[in-house]
């Protein structure tokens, strides 16, 4: 355990170099990637390009391992599906709503606290309430649901 | 138009997806790692997680974080790297923040669980998900540009 608690801090800091790298930390890139009907500026495709191929292919041969070299097993990687719930997809366009305003999403805004910006404090703060809201909202519906089944 | 540094960039990530999954048996998902660190270490706090689950779920997450901040801080205090601010006002800064920390929870990822790894996985799913967020965000981008 302790070493993948050791590994994942390395592989955070790689990651992090990364999107620093891609320019996936600067909101204006990202918000030029997104003005499709504008000012395009489609340089952060490249940024898929090269993430989706280099795990896509190193995936095809590691997916075949017994097991992870240091965890286990593979219990917390889910299933590939085709399963989107409305509710999910409702998500997903809010996700996207919040990184069209302000050009971050998760790991650019996190990784920007470290330069300084202001915005990037005001966003991952209020990204955490986000989270925290989601949490709630699914406890509230969790509590209804067996309420609801109980009494039947 | 091709641009160098977004492909390395993108390889440094793809890369860092496929050493924690082969490693670790996890999806590089920033969305899951940090709400689950948060919420983790939340519970630790209150003391309503088992030390067994924080173990298991808490302490990679807050490793990999740390990571990230240290990783940030060596791209730009020692690559010297870019930093930007958000081009929009602070209320909507905060709105955006909020909007994508309960949108990617409820939407099962983001741009790096459903954008690299799912795509990377073949996931339909991801596909789907992935196609939404970004329509979502030129749409955005298209009224924000048309209002302003």
């Amino acid at each position: 355990m302790f070493k993948q608690v050791v590994f994942a801090f390395f592989v955070g800091a790689l990651f992090a170099v990364g999107l620093g790298v891609s320019g996936m930390t600067q909101p204006e890139k990202v918000i030029g990637f997104l003005d499709i009907a504008g000012d395009w500026d489609p340089s952060l495709a490249w940024v898929m390009v090269g993430a989706i191929g280099t795990f896509g292919l190193i995936h095809v041969f590691v997916k075949e391992r017994e097991k992870p070299v240091l965890a286990a097993d593979w219990s917390h990687i889910p299933k590939v599906g085709a399963d989107l719930t409305t509710r999910a997809k409702l998500g997903n366009v809010l996700f996207g709503v919040g990184w069209g305003l302000a050009g971050y999403c998760p790991g650019p805004a996190f990784v920007s606290l470290t330069g300084g910006q202001a915005s990037a404090y005001a966003f991952v703060a209020a990204m955490f309430v986000g989270f925290l809201l989601s949490d709630g909202v699914s406890r509230l519906l969790q509590a209804a649901a067996r309420k609801s089944s109980m009494s039947q | 138009m091709f641009d160098l540094n977004a492909l390395i960039g993108g390889v440094l990530i793809g890369l860092s997806a496929a050493l924690l999954f082969t490693f670790n048996g996890r999806i590089l998902g920033v969305s899951g790692i940090l709400a689950g660190a948060v919420t983790e270490s939340w519970q630790k706090l209150r003391g309503t997680v088992s030390p067994a689950k924080f173990l298991a779920e808490g302490y990679w997450r807050l490793a990999f974080a740390l990571g990230m901040l240290a990783g940030g801080g060596v791209f730009f205090h020692v690559l010297g790297g870019p930093s930007q601010p958000s081009p929009v006002p602070l209320v909507f800064t905060l709105l955006a923040g909020t909007a994508v920390g309960f949108g990617t929870r409820e939407g099962w990822g983001c741009t790096s669980g459903h954008g690299v790894c799912g795509i990377s996985r073949l996931s339909v799913r991801s596909v789907l998900a992935t196609l939404i967020y970004i329509g979502a965000g030129m749409l955005t981008v298209a009224i924000v540009k048309g209002v302003g």
